[in-house]
């Protein structure tokens, strides 16, 4: 009975990380499905989003509870920059849309590269971690254990999936930019302005690293280096759910987190991981478009 | 269809290659170089420096001599003896070889970025500090040269890479020429720099690494330069002390978690041999990779296997992650322990009190009247406004054994201070030094010193032994809700 | 009257190139600098990695983004056998650059049936699953551990063993570019579908260029085993490492001879100039922002801006 208890609290826990990876994941596969473009330096800029936290918690004492309000808005501005920087002149030189995506790749590398080590020389090598007065406490009924801020990212998660579900479908910018996501050519000749969608659905790409960064803060230490262990993993949930499919994401990455928790009980987290890249590999062996993705 | 190429585009083609490697050359030598030509230049200016010296030297001699000549009238046959003296002095002038150095030059790489920056950043103020405090007192004595010299330190950043730290510390040696070389920070790295600097002769004194596998292979050149011993044994006294608990307070389930890198390896496998040795049950064992970013599951693990004591081989963001799942999954064992993270200043500022009741090891203890510790304290709360911590203590401790070492032999010959450091006991911040071979490793730090320490209430006690603690130990530790 | 130079255009150009190449590599060991020497050896083995990357990437148009798996692999098999048999690990080479053929034959076929972009994401999958691997079975491997390698013989033998690869493999991508073989390449990189209606068998010839392009990885992974006397997971299976080497690629010129040459000294000297003057962090700063900047300038690499250049000048004359 308290094995059965056991196992419900694993994947209680599982969703709860799981909804954390889709969250941080999410920008990952919007951009490639918009935009065709493989930004590695996704978990970068959610690292930079929990420092921007830590320092708005330290420097200026706002609560971190509050302080998407800070990340989402910076990392908006920082999406355009970066499309009007590095987007279009890349667009502007490659011949074809094919050269254009894998030339993302080692662009955004270096991008991640950047922003990585510009963290290191301003905030030096030091670990940081936000603990709130919530941290580590849980919602308990009987053996059942809900830990509070955990349920938090499943929430957050929740939240700005459905929000951003609404912002795609009810409005009209959303509805454009699901236009130029499906057929560029014809959402020119219908007359959307390819420029200013480009920019704003880069732009909202790399504001859900803001939210994520924000939801991550309050779970895991950081240090400039952190990303470095988070991308293998986002890559893979997007791989497996389906390049720039985003319900494949949410799936597959509440599927990832259920997974390590419960093999990473039963038997190592090291297996866990493998088994997490062996499914990838057979996905893109067997069902290349990922298992929610549609069309190749 | 193949590639046509004209003779021209062959030649043009062939020009650039050729510019390019001669380019690269180029660059290559004007790096070397520039570091030559600085070199020379400061010899020049010794030379000239001591040139001169010695040029008045001889005229004073010889104006003295003009004068005795006059005011005895004729050479007597001590004068010519003189005479004959002074020409000879002159003659030999000219052959002079001088010796114009200024600096004892150490070469070292660390983490400055990458995963062991914070540690690394620790040790690396230890060692500037050390040098600091002797140039302060006009540099180190080296008979070879007849003065005083001061320490200067050449420094790269290794990435907390293995193999970039070997290819640094081959341009430390060849390029930057060095005197002597001190280890980088994590026994990883060091891993990869003891055949270089065994290759090359070189001493390596190794103050940031303490697994077993360093000392296993037998390299003449490394020697363990920190008291506290092979990370098998860091987690000993606490073990002997557990083990030595009347048995209604003693545990008796041990979960052990570890990084799967060198220094937790050696953690993990001392923890297991002492709970052979101390009579507990191993009921949970795990290595984790590298990049594990979840400890929840690991821990539950621990937890419902029944373990009342949790021994950890951390830095520190797994040993944050590991407390914080405990927290979270209501883990209460009697105890835990972990390494390196708990020992630096932000286990405290960050983790608040979910850092609290925590253990762990450390070779420095703070309140200890060894030698030189309240000097190195001191200077450190001034230079850099913070608490020593054992990495710190250990690489201070390094440049005492050299300045020891260097004084005692007057050489900065690698050979000789190698053998006078491995036959001799020095007494450091850290307590005293004396190096062995023991059990198959050699060069060891013996016997092994560690302390145990605990956070209570948002500061750092020394419990274990009992002889220097500063607090006694709060065990069993208080469980999670007892502390809200 | 330079017009009149014409000889047997493939073999003049491999007679010049082989005897520049030479001049130079038997030089520079002489010097007995060893700095000079691990340096040039470090070039040299990026050479060969862009050289061999070029013939799936460059003529192929597959573009590889986990090609340290293979380097790695070879890495690895080179460093395991050496250590369990007691042997010299350079005589193990050989056996690793075979064995890694074998498996990425194998390995190849289903691999290479992804296209474009899923290829290149599949394969970073590969070299982590090469890495997960290698954690998993630390009895063989030592995982996070690392394998310690015996002491290497003189570094003279490195550079002269990595210019010997250097020059082979740059003679073979030559062969490869200038026979039916690499002809079936450049079709299936312009459009694989015609080429496949036209009768060139993809299978056959994505695989053999997927094997071609991995055994100088696995051999250049082996020699840099023994000659760093220690690697590990994170050294041998790094995704920035097969970034740099396709940057050094297309920098140099994809789909040339002489591009991976030029481009793997351009960005190692760089490397090395900008490690050695700036600091730690400011260096990688500067690398990350080249790295993009040079992926967006330059996309047909510095081979084909030089001809185009030359072109543009004979048609003027």
């Amino acid at each position: 009975m308290k094995e059965l208890f056991s196992f419900v609290n694993l994947v209680i826990n599982g969703l709860m990380i799981g909804s954390l990876y889709s969250v941080m994941t999410l920008g990952l596969t919007l951009l490639f499905g918009v935009m065709g473009v493989i930004n590695v330096a996704q978990a970068d800029f959610i690292i930079l989003s929990a420092y921007i936290v830590y320092w708005m918690s330290h420097s200026y004492g706002m609560s971190p509870f509050i302080s998407f309000i800070v990340t989402v808005p910076i990392m908006f501005g920082m999406g355009m920059l970066l499309e009007k920087g590095l987007i279009e002149p890349l667009q502007m030189r490659t011949r074809s849309h094919g050269e254009f995506v894998r030339m993302t790749l080692p662009v955004f590398f270096g991008v991640a590269m950047v922003v990585r080590h510009s963290m290191t020389a301003l905030w030096t090598g030091d670990y940081r971690a936000i603990t709130t007065h919530l941290t580590g406490k849980a919602f308990t009924s009987g053996l059942i254990r809900v830990p509070i801020l955990r349920l938090l990212c499943l929430v957050g998660s929740f939240a700005i999936v459905g929000l951003l579900y609404l912002y795609l479908t009810k409005t009209k910018t959303g509805k454009q930019i699901r236009a130029l996501s499906q057929n560029a050519v014809a959402a020119k000749i219908v007359g959307i302005n390819v420029e200013r969608i480009r920019l704003i659905s880069f732009a909202i790409g790399i504001c859900t690293a803001g939210f994520a960064g924000y939801l991550f803060s309050f779970i895991y230490t950081f240090f400039p280096g952190a990303a470095g262990e988070w991308v293998p993993l986002l890559f893979c949930i997007m791989v497996t759910g389906g390049l720039g499919c985003t319900e494949g994401t949410l799936v597959i990455g509440i599927l990832f987190g259920v997974v390590d928790s419960v093999v990473g009980y039963y038997v190592t987290m090291a297996f866990s991981r493998v088994l997490v890249f062996i499914t990838m590999l057979l996905v893109l062996l067997f069902r290349p478009r990922g298992i929610f993705g549609r069309g190749l | 269809m193949s590639e046509s190429f004209s003779g021209k585009d062959m030649l043009t083609i062939l020009l650039i290659v050729v510019t390019l490697i001669s380019s690269a050359g180029t660059l290559f030598y004007v790096t070397s170089l520039s570091g030559k030509l600085m070199n020379v230049s400061d010899d020049l200016e010794g030379v000239s420096g001591n040139l001169q010296s010695v040029s008045e030297s001889v005229l004073t001699l010889s104006e003295t001599t003009v004068d005795i000549a006059e005011k005895v009238g004729a050479p007597s046959p001590e004068l010519s003896a003189l005479a004959e003296r002074l020409e000879a002095f002159e003659e030999a002038m000219e052959e002079i070889r001088v010796e114009p150095k200024e600096y004892i030059v150490f070469g070292r790489s660390l983490a400055f970025t990458g995963k062991y920056t914070q540690p690394a950043l620790m040790a690396h103020k230890g060692w500037e500090l050390w040098i600091k405090l002797v140039n302060e007192n006009g540099g180190i004595y080296v008979k070879e040269y007849g003065k005083k010299l001061k320490v200067k330190c050449i420094y790269y950043d290794d990435e907390s890479d293995p193999t970039t730290a070997a290819e640094l510390y081959r341009k430390l040696i060849e390029v930057d020429k060095v005197d002597l070389l001190v280890g980088p920070y994590a026994s990883a790295v060091n891993y990869a720099v003891q055949s270089i600097a065994e290759s090359y002769g070189y001493m390596l004194p190794i103050t940031e690494g303490t697994s077993t596998e360093l000392y296993e292979r037998g390299m003449r050149y490394s020697f363990m330069c920190g008291p506290g011993g092979v990370a098998t044994y860091y987690s000993y006294p606490f073990m002997e002390w557990v083990g030595n608990l009347p048995e209604e307070d003693r545990p008796s389930k041990v979960a052990v978690l570890a990084e799967d890198t060198a220094f937790p390896i050696s953690v993990y496998e001392g923890v297991i041999a002492q709970s052979e040795e101390f009579g507990f049950e191993v009921v949970h064992k795990e290595l984790y990779p590298k990049g594990t970013t979840d400890y929840v599951p690991m821990v539950s693990a621990a937890k419902d296997a029944g373990a009342d004591l949790l021994m950890c081989g951390t830095y520190f963001p797994d040993a944050a992650g590991i407390v914080r799942a405990a927290k979270e999954v209501d883990f209460n064992p009697k105890a835990i322990l972990c390494t390196v993270g708990p020992t630096l200043p932000e286990w405290g500022s960050e983790l608040g009190a979910d850092g609290d009741w925590i253990f762990s090891s450390s070779d420095w203890d703070p309140g200890a009247p060894t030698f030189g510790n309240a000097e190195m304290i001191s200077k450190m709360r001034e230079e850099y406004g913070i608490d020593p911590d054992y990495h710190t203590a250990r690489d201070y401790a390094c440049g005492q054994i050299m300045e020891a070492a260097i004084m005692a032999q007057g050489t900065l010959d690698n050979d000789e201070l190698l053998d006078y450091i491995l036959q001799t006991s020095f007494d450091t911040v850290i307590g005293k030094l004396s190096l062995g071979d023991v059990g198959g490793l050699t060069h060891i730090a013996w016997p092994p010193g560690y302390v145990i320490v605990q956070w209570q209430e948002g500061e750092v006690e020394v419990v274990i032994p009992s002889e220097v603690a500063t607090a006694d130990p709060a065990y069993p530790t208080p469980s999670w809700d007892e502390r809200s | 009257m330079i017009k009149d130079i014409m000889f047997s255009k493939k073999d003049a150009k491999l007679i010049v190139f082989a005897a520049a190449a030479i001049l130079i590599l038997i030089i520079i060991p002489l010097t007995g600098n060893r700095f000079i020497m691990a340096t040039t050896f470090t070039i040299l083995t990026y050479m060969v990695l862009a050289q061999a990357y070029n013939i799936l990437g460059g003529y192929g148009g597959y573009v590889n983004f986990g090609y340290s798996a293979f380097y790695g692999l070879g890495g690895y098999i080179t460093a395991i056998l050496s250590t369990q048999w007691h042997v010299s690990p350079l005589l193990m080479v050989p056996i690793a650059g075979l064995a890694v053929g074998v498996i990425s034959a194998i390995l190849g076929v289903p691999l290479l049936r992804l296209k474009g972009v899923y290829f290149a994401i599949g394969m970073i999958t590969v070299n982590f699953i090469f890495l997960c691997l290698v954690l998993l079975f630390p009895k063989i491997t030592k995982a996070g551990l690392g394998i310690v390698l015996p002491p290497p013989p003189p570094l003279q033998v490195f550079c002269y063993l990595a210019a010997a690869v250097a020059v082979v493999t740059t003679l073979a991508a030559h062969r490869i570019a200038n026979s039916s073989f690499g002809l079936a390449l450049r079709s299936i990189r312009e459009d694989e579908e015609v080429a496949e209606v036209v009768g060139v068998n993809l299978t056959k010839y994505k695989v053999l260029g997927f094997v071609a392009s991995t055994i100088p990885a696995a051999v250049v992974g082996g020699i840099t085993a023994a000659y760093l006397t220690y690697i590990d997971p994170d050294t041998m299976f790094n995704i920035g490492f097969s970034v740099k080497v396709i940057l050094m690629a297309r920098l140099g010129g994809l789909g040339t001879i002489a591009g991976p040459l030029v481009g793997a000294l351009v960005i190692q000297a760089i490397s090395y100039a900008l490690r050695y003057t700036l600091g730690g962090v400011l260096h990688k700063i500067v690398w990350g922002a080249l790295l993009s900047a040079t992926i967006i300038l330059l996309p047909g690499g510095v081979i084909k801006y030089v001809r185009s250049v030359l072109v543009r000048r004979s048609a003027i004359s």
